[in-house]
């Protein structure tokens, strides 16, 4: 009875609201109005208001990045994303150099990343250390300039049905600055708590207007960012002098970004964008101990020079009769050049060299894509066909960096484990939005598609939306979905030594794999379902709450190192010369649910000065629900499971509020990261929740230019070390007092307060 | 329990919808306050006339617009789906999805004294007089104002100085 009561006078109290028509308002008045903020995901019949969306939207925009202060794109969703981790991990080999990211604590392969509205390659790399994401790759989402991102759309929903693989947690679109933004430059300097991790970024945005208000812009990015150290004691009995490196790596990265749009005196349009990327990242192993040959020991750096690049053409117009096409092609590649130096061949002794070429990945994607809509009075509709080409390679390292035990840190790839694989596949999608009554939307999505690998799969969304009055919204949502096992992990091998062991990662049609049950890799299937409301009084006060469910059959995962438990599977190992083998497999189910509750007041103070306070709940639950084959149990793989369940925070929150005041600007933002845990040793660590705030003051000192100071993580806050585990009592590497002295599962990081100022320039 | 779920459904049946995109009324109320900077050639009509080509948004220039005045004249909203139809008016809107129309529409009505007004991209380029657009979460008025004076319109500097105006050349 009194959910009811409470019901009616949130009705009562909407309905007696004013409108917001503005009658009375000046031009100038309307003309400094803040309009909608909108977005293009979700739907493809164009750009939905945020308090209409028939699924939960987020929108980042540039103001909102410029003003955090954060020059990557995974900290600027960390930031305003609750639900959104990205670690920074470290002595993980590949991972250092390019981070992961998860929503709702899924896997980062589960996210689908688009660059105006069209798919975006991922990274080559394949996480396959004992990190978050392990066994995916992710798009490596610092390869995008910041300044040349106008927004940021997040639409937190299964949406494989629209989009296609991979949008099973979500969909990240990402918008490039179009037309009406002035030319500008900044720049930023920032340095760790501790004196490390300095930080120095240019960046410059230039735009021209072109002719039918086309436009012309381009974004220039140089960053050096050092490293910092947040090594422990080394307790082992021949510790290197050297010190391992556990910290965010040295990196020197350069970044291009152009997108133009040019509109024709025919009503055609050409449009085209275009992301570049090269960075030079620098990360260490273990260190080495001394020994007679090397009595100092040594510390290995592993090396990976990134070069991502991806071109879009395109083209759109009307047919006529209100029909809208779009044709588009977009190719994209990304090549990981790995390397290794102050390291040492054991078995070559003292004719090793001490720097080694260890091999590279390649991961090309060609999709090219056609859309054709209309809108019709009760009924949009927007059908379309896509073909994609994707193609991966792993080339070999050095004869030095692989032979026998092979480069110490990193062994180098071997010929063996070469590989150039192709992958095809075509789509048909069919998206209809029926309105009946104004106020009830209906909105169905069908997609079909034929991979030339695994097979074809359709699937379906459909979405409810009830507007029951202009403050007051419901939608709720059904869908399946899907993700194609990615070339990588189909195809991904790899040889090393580690602690005197010869371990293998094998192709899952190896014989190896065979022998311990592995079959050919098949889509994931998921189903999904979410229901919520959106109550907002003329935008100034808005509250979203999202239930949301996800089941996910047959996910994808890399085996744990497995032993040989009979005589054929010890004669498979012993053919191959290795005594442990993993290799990828659709392991297991797994069941994701919790709640979004999000609560937007903008107060208008005295003097046009105004108040923000965005305040945002996050819980999100992983669960296995089943095991599909013996290579990976709730025993043999307790750590696996444990880092899908345990390993991110269930729940987050973020308390964002900004003050502006003529030309003083404040964002003081508080997060609460929820606890976690890792397993080490088949036992579980836990790690506390933590409160970190950050802090931007900017003001405007002239006309054009702009000047801030601020931190992140300001109080310093660093998560706890390992309780009970010590590095004596378990193994030298982890512990409190140890080596790593905190979980690489830290979702902000352990490098502690990061200050810096940042001076921006129009032009 | 059951009346009081009874009393919400009543309300919100009986409640009419006010669900209008808040961007469709600040482009509605932007053309017709812009109006106001604007002299036509001297009119003896009873009414301000406004037409709409193709309504692209239902109700809302009448909700919006129906018992104001601009320019001391009552406004008076008209609709019409091809260009042929057009009878006298003060301003013609042309919504998006006549764009490939553009052309031929604005060749019909040159130099007769007639404010066009859109939001589709290049409106003005095309020769269009009054474009209104969006960019970063702010509306933006661009004015063509050669062929203002083409269609001996005036506009007055308070609109030029907010405007983007564009094609300042004399005739």
């Amino acid at each position: 009875m009194r959910i009811s009561y409470i019901l009616c006078s949130l009705i009562l109290f909407a309905n007696l609201q004013a409108d917001d028509d503005f009658s009375d308002s000046s031009l100038e008045d309307l003309l400094n109005v803040e309009t909608e903020l909108k977005a293009d995901i979700g739907s493809r019949n164009g750009s939905k208001n945020l308090l209409q969306t028939s699924a939960p939207v987020d929108v980042v925009t540039y103001k909102q990045i410029k003003e955090s202060g954060l020059t990557s794109l995974n900290d600027v969703l960390r930031y305003f994303i609750a639900g959104f981790n990205s670690p920074e991990t470290s002595v993980a080999d590949g991972t250092d150099h390019i981070r992961v990211f998860t929503l709702r604590g899924m896997s980062s392969d589960q996210v689908l990343v688009l660059i105006n509205g069209k798919r975006l390659h991922t990274s080559a790399l394949l996480n396959v250390n004992g990190t978050i994401g392990r066994g995916s790759s992710n798009v490596d989402l610092d390869t995008i300039v910041l300044n040349s991102i106008e927004q940021v759309e997040i639409l937190r929903d299964g949406a494989a049905a629209q989009y296609g693989s991979d949008a099973i947690a979500g969909v990240i679109n990402i918008i490039l600055k179009g037309d009406g933004h002035q030319n500008s430059i900044n720049l930023y300097s920032g340095i760790r708590k501790k004196g490390d991790g300095e930080k120095l970024q240019t960046d410059i945005f230039l735009t021209k207007k072109l002719k039918y208000d086309g436009f012309l812009s381009t974004s220039f990015m140089a960053q050096s960012q050092q490293k910092t150290q947040r090594t422990g004691t080394d307790l082992r009995l021949n510790a290197s002098p050297t010190l391992t490196h556990v910290g965010i790596p040295d990196a020197k990265s350069f970044g291009f970004v152009l997108n133009s749009e040019i509109p024709l005196e025919n009503n055609i349009n050409l449009y085209t964008n275009a992301l570049l990327n090269y960075r030079d990242s620098e990360a260490s192993a273990f260190s080495r101990e001394s020994n007679a040959t090397y009595p100092d020991g040594f510390l290995p750096i592993i090396n990976a020079k990134i070069f991502d690049y991806s071109i879009t053409f395109g083209s759109n117009g009307e047919l006529g009769e209100g029909y809208y096409w779009d044709i588009s092609n977009v190719y994209g590649r990304n090549k990981i050049n790995f390397s290794v130096y102050d390291s040492y061949n054991y078995d070559l002794g003292l004719a090793s060299p001490n720097s080694f070429d260890n091999g590279s990945l390649t991961f090309i994607q060609n999709t090219t894509n056609l859309d054709i809509k209309k809108k019709y009075s009760l009924l949009d509709i927007a059908f379309g066909a896509e073909y994609r080409y994707e193609n991966y390679q792993l080339k070999a390292g050095d004869f030095a960096s692989y032979t026998l035990s092979g480069s110490q840190g990193f062994a180098g790839y071997r010929p063996e484990n070469e590989t150039n694989e192709n992958r095809t596949n075509y789509a048909l999608y069919l998206d209809a939005i029926y309105h009946f009554m104004d106020k009830l939307s209906l909105e169905n999505a069908l997609r079909y598609e034929d991979y030339s690998d695994f097979g074809d799969t359709t699937n379906i969304k459909l979405l409810l939306t009830y507007q029951v009055q202009e403050e007051l919204f419901f939608r709720i949502s059904g869908s399946t979905g899907f993700r194609a096992p990615s070339l990588a992990q189909s195809n991904y091998s790899h040889t090393s030594t580690f602690g005197g062991l010869v371990k293998g990662t094998f192709k899952p049609d190896h014989d190896v794999s065979k022998a311990f049950g592995a079959k050919e890799l098949q889509a994931e299937k998921s189903n999904h379902f979410s229901v919520g409301s959106i109550y907002h009084t003329n935008d100034d006060f808005v509250v979203m709450l999202d239930y949301f469910y996800t089941a996910v059959n047959d996910k994808i995962m890399l085996s744990s190192d497995l032993t040989a438990t009979n005589a054929s599977q010890q004669a498979v190992l012993d053919t191959y010369g290795v005594s442990e083998a993993r290799f990828f497999t659709n392991a297991v189910d797994t069941q994701t649910q919790g709640i979004d509750l999000k609560i937007n007041y903008k107060y208008l103070l005295k003097n046009n000065s105004t108040l923000d306070f965005s305040f945002w709940y996050n819980y999100s639950s992983n669960k296995v629900t089943a095991y599909n084959t013996k290579a990976i149990t709730a025993i043999n793989s307790y750590e696996q499971i444990d880092n899908i369940e345990n390993g991110q925070p269930k729940d987050s929150i973020h308390l964002l509020t900004n003050y502006k005041m003529q030309k003083l600007n404040v964002a003081l933002n508080l997060n609460r990261y929820g606890s976690y845990q890792q397993v080490i040793d088949e036992k579980a660590y836990k790690f506390d929740a933590k409160i970190t705030t950050d802090l931007d003051i900017s003001y405007q000192i002239y006309n054009d230019i702009n000047f801030a100071i601020g931190g992140n993580n300001i109080f310093d806050i660093i998560p706890n070390k390992w309780n009970g585990l010590t590095a004596t009592s378990q193994e030298p590497f982890y512990g409190s007092n140890g080596i790593k002295q905190y979980s690489r599962y830290s979702p902000f990081g352990y490098s502690g307060a990061y200050y810096y100022m940042r001076v921006s320039i129009k032009f | 329990m059951y009346k009081m779920i009874l009393l919400i459904l009543l309300f919100i049946c009986v409640n009419p919808l006010n669900a209008y995109d808040k961007n469709d009324k600040l482009e509605v109320l932007i053309m017709a306050k812009a109006s106001k900077y604007i002299k036509w050639e001297e009119d003896s009509s009873e009414n301000f006339i406004i037409t709409i080509l193709n309504n692209p948004y239902g109700d809302l220039f009448e909700k919006l617009l129906s018992n104001k005045k601009i320019n001391n004249q009552p406004i008076k909203i008209k609709y019409i789906s091809d260009i042929d139809e057009l009878t006298r008016t003060n301003i013609l809107y042309i919504p998006i999805s006549d764009k490939k129309k553009l052309s031929s529409i604005l060749e019909k009505i040159k130099n007769k004294n007639i404010l066009t007004v859109s939001n589709m991209k290049g409106f003005v380029e095309r020769g269009g007089i009054m474009q209104i657009y969006f960019i970063s979460q702010r509306v933006k008025l661009k004015i063509n104002l050669q062929e203002s004076i083409n269609n001996y319109l005036k506009i007055s500097s308070s609109l030029l100085r907010i405007s983007d105006v564009s094609n300042r050349g004399k005739k």
